[in-house]
């Protein structure tokens, strides 16, 4: 079908060009297949190769292994490499987003999460109905991260940021599911890491029918795809279905997709890479990406899996499991940092009409907030159920309990606020409204310091934590500050950052989950965003820092004006945009980082509050502010309070809570925007 | 209007925090109740919440029972053995006790394992804590595990019952072990102790597991000694004795019998039948595997006699051919 001089435009560069291609695809498989062989050899051990492969004797453990165990894994893994690639590339080419993939559009996640759930309360339908399971809920992803990004005409940048809060969601989710269930999941776990072990034929051989489908599929639309390249207005012209046959290859991707998981769990970044990379190579053409991704993702793959098996028997890491599709994914963080400077577009500013929406009248909205506040409060210290229900604690008792709960209302407060200002902030600065501080980084970059305090210090006290995160964040801020300059602080661009770090993070907790290693459960109840932990000092440290920087925030009003109304515009008001840029950034990330330390890196508080204010009538940047700290500070110290009443008398994280009750609220604003009018 | 609006609300909204920084700075300058000191005189602690299944076990062996635990559910899955009475309250997840509980509970003392660390000190302002279950990483847990269980026996006044709870212990293996001499024909092929994960995963006990110490008591052969065999991969064991294996790796011992410690979960029974490769194992091929009821791998002394009792049951039940082809 690939026919090299089919192209009649094609010149010496691009034959050279098209060597390259060759030359990457063959060299994997060559390090795949040499890697394999000496594989084989080792577990043969002197058994007859040929025997083994045609019909293998039932008594003779090596030639088992050989024939159930390491060739129906390189086949599962030819199969996941090439459905990754072909599902990238159905993804990147219908949305024209060099970064659509489906990790980057949640469908991973989306479809982990629903089988966790399917194997925690239904697990009769995991046998009958897995792939189906997958399917749903990768779908249903993908379906929110359309409807988030849909405020933001589905601009690549802004596809890539939903995708990323639908993973950090579906993550949030799925840990705290660990969290409370931690005996029934380790097998889940090592499964959601992409572990490639076979045991038989049995599942690759249903993959093979699922890609063969997929890949039929694709070929019936194959021409259809190539136009894609022209735009989707001359797409029209020429006759083609333009939103039927992106619904189509949309559909594809995720039943690809669906099938890898269900077989082998979650994979990362192969179906980012290999689209990417051969078009690198020079695969300029739909159809030859169309071949050569597949190809080049199953090499990928291949050769990853089989150097994880070279290094997963050294000493040091034989008492724990590796999974393969954990590695691709940590792997696949520096390409995506590699890979920012091609994600050009931005939001379109241009056409943000002014408000439209019918907004309350801020002094009305006011008191009510300021009461809700202070009714989550008296809830948060004085309610609490115990086995006949709720009840109000005396005053004794209130008064013995008075020494935890203080600083857990405090730091909920703190945390609240901090989020919310620095989310104001961002989406002022940025003219972003899905711009949050969880998409800086910092927070997952703190987080990763706690994990690592975990693994280094043999009893890490609260001290040794505070650090751990504290030094978290600050690397993650300076790396920050060194990619950001050369971008002279282009938001989009930090954000994409944060993404990346948001991945690593993502990746390392599934690593260490799936390794069997005792202290995940402890790093669990970390990392998963609860105010549990905090010490008095640093609540109060956090209360001062959130009082501060109410207090400084009078500072940037003008800035952050100028700023939302675009670069060159707030230039030719006066404004200094980098140093401005500077100054923001560094303000936003000082108070992620110390809302991290206290509830964790996930939460929607920093991405709804902005939202909450301005639709309560916050329209000035001043006004906004404020009123977000306010409604930050009740959502959060609500979400403290019901994370510890649902389950009790265990307690459900704060952070979790916000995030679960204020995703919903995200969507229903995301879609409802457009119909008003674009957004303030 | 609204910039009006909005710095009026700015101002109540630093009101308010203020307002709230005083209370909080009020709240820490009071001082609270001093935890008690736990060597002090009088009568020993009764009202006792733990927070770990495993020290549970040991407190009830004991002949203390607790008034708090987190998810007494998961003892009566996991530990069994001594059967944990009725009416312990729930304190919630083990790592995060509910504090209005703990509160309601009043206890004398609590035990707490070294994962507390981190809010031992807010602990300790509901009542003293005493912090045990350090044996579960320690490189030789069967010593560390005795020395632990005297020191409890001490916080609760009973040392004779400590004692006699090590003396039984030490009897039980003896005597476990004198059966296995008599019967030589037990210890023919060393053991592999594993729990199933899932189809294609153990978990293997090995050096620092208290599995492993016991085996080593009882004389009987653990089959990842050495830990790095000639040329095959070593058996390296993670900081608490244990290590996630691929059933392949089972390919390297094929002298050894397997030891499935219990519960093995039906769907995952069911998917070992399913696997070619763990059919051809030689251990299951020649009937060597057997199932071990429900043992707690980190708990007390009463789990190690259950174990031991275990491991010559299912040698006898291996070398009697009567066991059931897994």
């Amino acid at each position: 079908m690939h026919n090299p001089t089919s192209n009649p435009s094609s010149s010496q560069p691009s034959d050279m060009v098209r060597d390259r291609r060759l030359t990457l695809v063959g060299g994997l498989f060559a390090l795949a297949m040499m890697l394999a062989i000496y594989h084989i050899h080792d577990a043969l051990d002197g058994a007859s190769l040929w025997s083994a492969l045609a019909l293998p004797n039932p008594l003779d453990v090596r030639e088992i292994v050989f024939h159930d165990s390491l060739l129906p894994r390189i086949a599962m893994t030819l199969l996941c490499g090439g459905a990754l690639g072909l599902a990238g590339t159905l993804t990147q080419q219908v949305l024209r987003n060099p970064l659509a993939e489906p990790m980057t559009l949640g469908v991973f996640p989306g479809a982990y999460l629903a089988l966790m759930c399917a194997e925690l309360w239904v697990p009769a339908w995991l046998s009958s109905g897995r792939e189906l399971i997958a399917l749903t809920g990768g779908s249903l992803a993908m379906l929110v991260v359309f409807a988030l990004a849909w405020s933001q005409r589905m601009s690549p940048l802004g596809v890539i940021l939903s995708g990323t809060i639908v993973c950090l969601y579906c993550g949030t989710i799925s840990l705290a599911l660990a969290m409370s269930h931690f005996d029934l999941l380790q097998g889940l776990m090592i499964w959601g890491g992409g572990s490639l072990d076979q045991t038989g034929w049995h599942g690759s051989r249903h993959l093979l029918a699922g890609c063969t489908a997929c890949g039929f599929a694709t070929w019936l639309i194959r021409r259809p795809l190539d136009v894609f390249d022209a735009g989707d207005a001359t797409a029209r012209n020429l006759g083609i279905p333009v939103g039927f046959t992106r619904f189509l290859a949309l559909l594809i991707a995720v039943a690809l997709t669906a099938f890898v998981v269900s077989a082998v769990g979650v994979i990362g970044f192969v179906g980012l890479a290999a689209p990417t990379l051969v078009k690198l190579a020079g695969a300029r053409r739909m159809r030859d990406r169309l071949l050569w991704a597949p190809l080049f993702g199953a090499a990928l793959l291949w050769a990853t899996d089989e150097l994880v098996r070279t290094v997963s028997v050294a000493d040091v890491f034989s008492a724990y499991l590796i999974p393969t599709g954990t590695v691709t994914s940590l792997l696949g963080v520096p390409l995506l940092i590699a890979l920012l400077p091609r994600l050009h577009s931005r939001p379109r500013l241009d056409h943000a009409p002014p408000a439209a929406l019918v907004l309350a009248r801020i002094s009305k909205r006011v008191p009510w907030w300021l009461a809700s506040l202070g009714v989550a409060c008296l809830l948060s210290l004085a309610v609490s159920r115990d086995a006949d229900g709720l009840r109000i604690a005396t005053l004794a008792q209130l008064d013995t309990l008075l020494f935890w709960r203080l600083p857990h209302l405090a730091s909920a407060l703190a945390a609240g606020v901090l989020l919310a200002v620095a989310g104001t902030v961002m989406q002022r600065t940025t003219a972003n409204p899905m711009a949050s501080p969880d998409l800086l980084g910092v927070g997952s970059g703190g987080a990763l310091g706690i994990v690592i305090t975990l693994f280094v210090v043999a009893q890490p006290g609260p001290g040794a934590l505070f650090a751990g995160c504290a030094a978290g964040a600050l690397v993650t801020l300076l790396a920050l500050m060194a990619l950001a300059q050369r971008a002279s602080f282009a938001p989009e661009r930090l954000l994409i950052v944060g993404v990346a770090i948001s991945s690593l993070f993502q990746a390392v907790v599934c690593a260490v989950m799936a390794s069997g290693d005792p202290r995940a459960g402890l790093m669990m109840n970390f990392v998963v965003g609860s105010t549990y932990y905090v010490t008095p000092a640093a609540a109060w440290t956090a209360m001062g820092v959130a009082v501060f920087a109410l207090c400084i925030a009078p500072l940037a009003a003008r800035w952050m004006l100028a700023l939302g109304l675009g670069a060159p515009i707030a230039a030719s008001l006066g404004v200094p945009v980098p140093r401005a840029r500077f100054v923001v950034l560094v303000y936003a990330s000082a108070l992620v980082a110390t809302a991290t330390l206290l509830v964790g890196p996930l939460s929607f508080i920093g991405l709804i509050a902005p939202h909450i204010a301005r639709l309560s009538g916050g329209r000035r940047p001043l006004a906004q502010l404020y009123l977000s700290a306010m409604v930050g500070a009740s959502l959060m110290v609500s979400a403290e309070w019901i994370g510890r009443q649902i389950v009790f008398p265990q307690e459900m994280p704060a952070g979790l809570v916000a995030t679960l009750l204020g995703g919903p609220f995200v969507i229903v604003l995301a879609l409802r925007r457009p119909t008003a009018g674009g957004h303030a | 209007m609204t910039s009006k609006a909005g710095s009026h609300s700015r101002r109540r909204v630093l009101r308010a925090l203020c307002a709230s920084a005083a209370m909080a700075g009020a709240g820490v300058l009071r001082p609270y109740a001093a935890a008690a000191s736990l060597t002090s005189g009088s009568a020993p602690p009764r009202r006792i919440v733990s927070m770990s299944w495993e020290l549970t076990e040991t407190l009830l062996a004991l002949g203390v029972a607790p008034v708090g635990m987190s998810l007494p559910d998961w003892y009566t899955r996991t530990v069994v053995e001594p059967p944990l009475p009725g009416g312990i309250a729930d304190i919630g997840l083990l790592y995060q006790p509910n504090f209005e509980v703990l509160q309601r509970l009043a206890p004398d003392v609590m035990i707490v394992t070294p994962g507390h660390a981190s809010i031992r000190s807010a602990l300790e302002h509901i009542a003293p804590t005493l912090t045990l279950g350090a044996y579960m990483s320690d490189s030789q847990p069967y010593q560390s595990l005795r020395r632990e269980t005297v020191k409890l026996a001490k916080l609760l006044a009973c040392v004779p019952r400590g004692t006699a709870l090590l003396d039984a212990t030490t009897h039980h293996v003896a005597a476990e072990r004198s059966r296995l001499d008599a019967q030589p024909a037990l210890r023919a092929s060393p053991v592999i102790v594993a729990d199933a994960v899932d189809d294609r995963y153990l978990r293997v006990y090995g050096a620092g597991s208290l599995f492993d110490d016991l085996l080593r008591e009882m004389k009987v052969a653990n089959a990842v000694h050495p830990s790095t065999p000639l040329g095959k991969a070593a058996w390296t064991m993670n900081v608490a004795g244990s290590a996630l294996v691929p059933v392949q790796r089972l390919v390297d011992v094929p002298q050894a019998s397997v030891l499935l410690v219990g519960p093995v979960q039906p769907d995952v029974r069911a998917g070992l039948l399913r696997n070619p490769l763990w059919q051809a194992l030689p251990a299951v091929r020649s009937a060597r595997v057997a199932e071990l009821p429900v043992i707690a791998p980190y708990g007390g002394l009463v789990s190690m006699q259950r174990f031991a009792q275990a491991v010559t049951t299912a040698l006898a039940q291996i070398a009697g051919g009567s066991s059931r082809r897994a």
